[in-house]
């Protein structure tokens, strides 16, 4: 008797049966789910003035691509536990976002550990289901102190929180990163992992090229805290080694009143060679009646 | 006493060689030795045609300077330049007639430099092609200034380091290296007509061979210091002619305006010449093959040569204009994408553009292409068409883009805003094309269309182009 492949000995009619199965399965899949699945990432991020900034992206898989949603509307609020507060409804830009920044002094619903649940929520259209996040912040301050001992440069942040009556409470056990900031993004000089007493310091290299007078801006910056989100602290410091950024503007070399030596030169050697060339064909041509009667036709 | 032999100048003392060059469809020695006589009678005596053409002609050319004067009594005011379009058609034609003149020298010159047998009935038709575009070409950029009477300002305050300046002294310098080539080629068919004693030509005329011809007898060592003098000025006018002609393209090319500030601008423009200039050639090979029953001398071979070079010229057009408008439009600015929508918006400039392409890419391509419809006279009037697509290519060069300046155009009346050329534009255009005719048909009366003694002279083959110390393989 003759071995079988695995192949061979599948009922033909069982895989045309499973294929159709398939089909129609995903057929009703598609119909039931009719709308395709829409998600929001959320972040906050307090800036340096003490603003915050929320930002919230719509977005929906579509197979292994992302589609970002455009012109859909957002609405954030922030709560705690018994106040809600509508912050803003935004449409989404082409990238999907809608950003809304808070000014400094602006004062969110509190609970009793001083959270604030920031939320933004999608309603849902015919063709993408509703969504929405939430995130869990609380303020966090930073403060920036510039030290030289013996040479050595040393940034120190101070992070702390207030409590209900205002005073400042140190925090501790924080990842924070410390950078200067360079056109288009920031170039770090550390990360600082061990405190104490909510002081968090940095030995600074002194080898970081700044503006004209060495300054530059030293940027404290911790990302995505479970409990604060993302807050950032800029401060400006003459540490850097000046570097001056004046380019000298080439001047139009031909909008001068004399012509420049090489174009001269230039245009002498062309047209010399040029007319030196004419000239020793037209005495080519003065010999043709000179040597008339010298040779024999 | 002078003898009756017409055909001096083939005494040579060495042999003969023909290297590898096509000599099928030159004409026989013996029938070579009577072709002057064939252009006699048209020289002697002028057909009422003839006359008739110049009349028309020197109508039209007169009527041209009529339109000057006007344009200088009055001022710019009654051409349709303004402040933002300050040049129109004037210029698209001056830059149309360079080109010509331009890609005249270059064949002729390679014709020569090469020693291209076949090409040797053609060369005196692309020498006046150039020389003619030149005499009408060059002074259509001065119609342009406002105050002719300062022109002498070009020469007493010209800077060296203006584009302006370095056209001005090649031009002049391309201008009087033309003319005295033309001369050259000339000087032994002026001797031939010298020659003929019977001549019927007016004394002044007879006297004029004479003197133009130099006393050229053929002896070898004449022909020995004219061909050196033909080889200098045949070397340095094809230089020249490129750099005259780069110049003008730097002239747009160096300015910051939409459509014009571009690298390319100077071999595009060296293309679109000499496909211009060979257009140019066919036609003109056409009308005389026709009118003067050259079929001897402009044979099919000729057509099919030049047929196969403007189909070329065609693709490398093709190809300039291309990757000049896929790089403007690549990196679009504000300005310059409100420069390409003109050239898709009917309303503007769409149908030039589109009409452009398809004279002078696309029907060339097709008609000359393929077998199928490829003729003498289908190339004849695919090369007419050529000419006219190029000429409006100029057109498109220099009016849409001083009619998209960076700084928007304001508080201007709006027929200012856009160009059109008035009568007097369009009488100087007409008279321009006249007088080009003109010379031509004046020409053809001074002396044969074909170059009678080098297409006669087959030892010119052997001559070799650079000489070596050394003999070796």
């Amino acid at each position: 008797m003759s071995k079988m492949s695995f192949f061979n000995r599948i009922n033909p009619h069982l895989i045309i049966g499973l294929i159709t199965l398939l089909f129609i399965t995903g057929a009703f899949q598609q119909e039931a789910a009719g709308q395709e699945r829409s998600r929001i990432r959320l972040s906050f991020v307090k800036k340096s003035s003490g603003d915050k900034l929320i930002t919230a992206t719509l977005y929906a898989g579509r197979g292994k691509s992302m589609v970002y949603l455009e012109n859909e509307l957002i609405t954030l609020t922030a709560s705690s536990a018994d106040t809600t507060v509508a912050l803003a409804e935004l449409t989404t830009s082409t990238e999907g976002t809608a950003q809304l920044m808070i000014e400094n002094g602006y004062r969110f619903p509190l609970d009793e550990e001083g959270f604030t649940l920031i939320e933004a929520s999608f309603e849902g259209n015919d063709e993408y289901s509703s969504a929405s996040s939430d995130i869990e912040v609380k303020d966090l301050e930073f403060d920036l102190d510039f030290s030289i001992e013996d040479s050595v440069k040393t940034v120190s942040v101070r992070a702390y929180e207030r409590d209900s009556i205002g005073n400042e409470v140190p925090v501790d056990g924080l990842f924070m990163y410390v950078g200067v900031q360079r056109l288009y993004s920031i170039l770090p000089v550390g990360e600082i992992m061990s405190s104490e007493e909510g002081v968090y310091s940095i030995e600074f290299p002194d080898d970081i090229p700044g503006d004209s007078t060495g300054t530059f801006t030293v940027v404290a910056r911790i990302d995505d805290n479970e409990y604060y989100g993302s807050v950032e602290r800029k401060e400006d410091i003459a540490w850097g080694t000046p570097v001056s950024f004046e380019l000298e503007a080439p001047q139009r070399k031909l909008w001068t009143d004399e012509a420049p030596l090489w174009m001269i030169a230039s245009v002498f050697i062309v047209l010399a060679g040029a007319w030196f060339h004419f000239f020793l064909s037209i005495y080519k041509l003065s010999r043709i009646k000179k040597v008339a009667g010298d040779s024999p036709v | 006493m002078k003898t009756d032999n017409v055909n001096t100048d083939n005494v040579r003392t060495d042999s003969v060689h023909t290297d590898n060059v096509d000599l099928e469809n030159v004409p026989a020695d013996k029938d070579n030795t009577d072709l002057i006589k064939k252009f006699v009678p048209s020289i002697e005596r002028p057909s009422r045609q003839w006359y008739a053409w110049v009349t028309v002609l020197s109508a039209i050319v007169l009527f041209g300077i009529y339109a000057l004067v006007r344009q200088i009594i009055d001022g710019q005011i009654i051409t349709g330049m303004r402040d933002n379009a300050v040049w129109g058609i004037y210029t698209a034609n001056f830059v149309f007639f360079m080109g010509l003149s331009y890609a005249g020298a270059l064949i002729s010159c390679t014709f020569q430099l090469l020693r291209i047998q076949w090409g040797k009935p053609l060369l005196r038709i692309a020498e006046l092609i150039t020389v003619s575009s030149l005499i009408v070409g060059a002074p259509f950029i001065l119609f342009c200034l406002g105050r002719l009477d300062r022109i002498h300002y070009l020469f007493t305050f010209g800077r060296i380091q203006s584009p302006i300046t370095w056209d001005v002294i090649a031009i002049t310098t391309d201008l009087v290296f033309c003319i005295a080539f033309l001369y050259f080629t000339h000087i032994r068919d002026f001797a031939k007509l010298r020659d003929i004693p019977d001549l019927k030509v007016a004394p002044w005329r007879k006297k004029m061979y004479r003197i133009l011809a130099l006393d050229y007898k053929g002896t070898p060592l004449q022909k020995k210091y004219l061909h050196q003098a033909h080889d200098i000025m045949a070397a340095i006018i094809i230089p020249t002619a490129i750099i005259a002609y780069s110049l003008l393209s730097w002239l747009f090319g160096m300015s910051l305006r939409p459509g014009w500030h571009s690298t390319i601008f100077g071999p595009y423009f060296v293309i679109t010449a000499t496909y211009s200039g060979l257009a140019l050639m066919i036609v003109i090979m056409w009308i005389y093959r026709k009118m003067q029953k050259l079929e001897d001398q402009i044979t099919n071979l000729h057509f099919n040569y030049l047929a196969f070079g403007l189909v070329l010229m065609a693709l490398f057009y093709g190809y300039f204009s291309f990757s000049e408008y896929i790089t403007e439009w690549y990196n679009l600015t504000e300005t310059s994408a409100i420069l390409l929508a003109k050239f898709f918006d009917f309303s503007q400039y769409a149908w030039l553009a589109f009409i452009h392409i398809l004279l002078a890419i696309v029907l060339p391509v097709i008609v000359i292409g393929l077998p199928w419809f490829r003729s003498i006279n289908s190339v004849t009037i695919i090369s007419a068409l050529v000419v006219i697509g190029l000429w409006i290519k100029r057109y498109l060069i220099v009016v849409p883009t001083l009619e998209t300046p960076f700084i928007p155009i304001q508080d201007i009346r709006e027929d200012w805003v856009t160009y059109s050329p008035s009568w007097v534009e369009l009488a100087l255009t007409f008279a321009g094309i006249a007088l080009m005719i003109l010379i031509f048909v004046i020409a053809s009366k001074i002396a044969p269309i074909i170059p009678v003694a080098e297409v006669e002279d087959k030892h010119d083959a052997s001559k070799p182009i650079l000489k070596f110390k050394t003999q070796g393989a």
